[in-house]
């Protein structure tokens, strides 16, 4: 095991968690506000991976995917929440997961007949296309820094929004007591449909950063989605802070595991979830009681 | 241009508050039935009734948080039947729920910034610095988190969040209960301020002497229905109605 070696593989790590995060930020704030489970998440980052890749093929950089998942994601979340969520809060969970599942087939059935089925490589953007000396052996993915860069500054604007605006304030108070929002005079619906707009936008922006990295293929939101779901459950319902460090800790325990235990990888994740859900029930962050 | 203080729904002694024939259902009980209740300006009205007795389902129907199956809700001469609670909160109306509601993982500071807003007649009588004058201890414990206060200090924070919104009514279902004595005589001297200022007040409190000596009219339910109504002096010097109703 070399040290070199060992530095690409927690690099890797906190990139994969990052990004990871970005997802499971979105997920995460849904549920808490809206008590919504969506399993479209990870259609949605699909969809962003191949904004990415049409965005590159016809303009030849996926920098400019960026600003569209962005915005374009923004607009299509509050459309999702205005169209269609928004007529489910109130049913039961059995009703919004059959809703959110019929959004996968119809997610994956869309890119079915505008894209095909085909596995597709997304090139990286040229001005990243080199590696970073770090040491006398060894260097490291300039593109693979640019999306830790990104995603770090994502969630650095996302927790000021959370923590430190008056828009933040309001959201924490939605997750807690709805009816008391509109109680003091705002409309919750507004805040319903902010919420839906960022988690949407910052999953298609996962998607867009991840092509380059992944390719992109059928199906490839499914197993990043029940990776988000983990980094959710670890991190507690509803907690942006706590989803964050539970991203960076299955993103390192995954990629390590892969590098230097793969046989027993795959199930670190989950043999990592059981525990604690065993020693803290609600999560390393969640509220307790 | 039209001046404000012309226009005929904000003249003084006109009805900022009319429920009429108000019928409501808890699931399949029928909890409201047939409820009807003016508020003027400026009135301080105590709802009265033994627990169950359609208090609180009344307080909820005239917000929006409980649908009414039939009747009508006006706010200051428009009619509200079918408004969402929050544009009844914007045309008026604080409700402080019995169990505070205050946001528990939110700052006292934050508390008070998401519910400040110029009132429906676009006053501004009530900011954050006045609420602050108004309670210290919340001045005090400004960045403190809302589940970090105590009782008293979390229904300080409930009314002042209430009058942050400068509204015309204020309605307080159970403000004093659980209280310790002498936080309770603060909320009571509170509350006679609050109307001092002329704001219309909807009062339900178990303490029925103090609730009717800051109470202008009292109205009293028995099973969703109003079954007396007049000034308090009537209701305390009727021993007998007060047992009955009230089991006081």
């Amino acid at each position: 095991m070399s040290l070199a070696g060992f530095l690409a593989q927690l690099l890797n790590g906190v990139q994969y968690g990052l990004l990871l995060f970005l997802i499971a930020s979105g997920l995460t704030l849904i549920f808490g506000v809206m008590g919504i489970i969506n399993l479209a998440h990870g259609s949605l980052f699909m969809v962003g991976a191949y904004v990415a890749f049409l965005v590159t093929r016809s303009v030849g950089s996926v920098w400019l995917a960026l600003p569209v998942a962005l915005l374009a994601g923004a607009a299509f979340g509050a459309l999702l929440e205005r169209g269609l969520f928004r007529h489910f809060y109130k049913r039961d969970h059995l009703d919004q997961v059959l809703l959110t599942f019929a959004l996968i087939l119809l997610f994956e059935e869309a890119r079915s007949i505008f894209v095909g089925n085909d596995f597709y490589s997304v090139p990286v953007p040229t001005a990243f296309d080199f590696s970073v000396p770090i040491t006398a052996g060894f260097s490291y993915s300039a593109y693979r820094f640019a999306v830790i860069g990104v995603c770090l500054a994502l969630a650095v604007a996302l927790f000021l929004w959370i923590e430190r605006t008056r828009m933040g304030a309001i959201i924490r108070a939605a997750a807690e007591k709805p009816e008391m929002v509109d109680v003091i005079g705002i409309d919750a619906r507004r805040v319903h449909m902010t919420v839906f707009a960022v988690g949407t936008a910052l999953a298609l922006t996962a998607g867009v950063l991840a092509a380059p990295l992944y390719s992109v293929y059928p199906g490839m939101g499914d197993g990043f989605l029940i990776i988000s779901f983990v980094v959710v459950v670890i991190g507690g319902l509803g907690s942006i802070s706590g989803a964050f460090w539970s991203a960076l800790l299955i993103g390192l325990v995954d990629t390590l595991g892969k590098a230097y235990v793969p046989a027993v990888a795959g199930l670190a994740i989950y043999v990592l979830m059981a525990a604690v859900l065993l020693w803290r029930p609600t999560g390393l962050f969640g509220q307790r009681g | 241009m039209t001046d404000v203080s012309e226009l005929p729904n904000t003249a003084a002694g006109e009805e900022i508050l009319a429920a009429t024939d108000l019928h409501a259902f808890y699931g399949t009980s029928h909890i409201l039935r047939g409820i009807t209740l003016r508020v003027r300006r400026g009135e301080t009205i105590a709802l009265m009734g033994r627990n169950g007795m359609g208090k609180s389902t009344l307080i909820r129907t005239i917000m929006g948080l409980v649908p009414a199956t039939s009747g009508r809700v006006t706010l200051a001469g428009i009619d509200a039947t079918r408004m969402p609670t929050f544009a009844r909160a914007k045309r008026g109306v604080a409700y402080v729920p019995e169990g505070r509601g205050i946001f528990g993982t939110l700052s006292v500071a934050e508390n008070l910034a998401i519910a400040a807003r110029p009132g429906p007649d676009g006053t501004t009588e009530w900011t954050i610095p006045r609420v602050l004058e108004l309670f210290p201890r919340l001045a005090e414990r400004r960045t403190n988190r809302g589940d970090q206060l105590s009782g008293g200090e979390q229904q300080m924070l409930a009314i002042a969040r209430a009058l942050l919104i400068n509204p015309r009514l204020i309605i307080l279902d159970e403000a004093t209960e659980g209280l310790a004595p002498l936080i309770r005589e603060e909320i009571w001297a509170t509350i006679r301020l609050v109307r001092a200022s002329g704001l219309a007040a909807l009062i339900v409190d178990k303490s029925v002497r103090e609730l009717a000596h800051v109470a202008d009219r009292v109205v009293v339910l028995v099973k969703g229905e109003v079954v007396h109504e007049g000034p308090p002096a009537t209701l305390l010097a009727d021993p007998d109605l007060m047992h009955r109703h009230l089991g006081v």
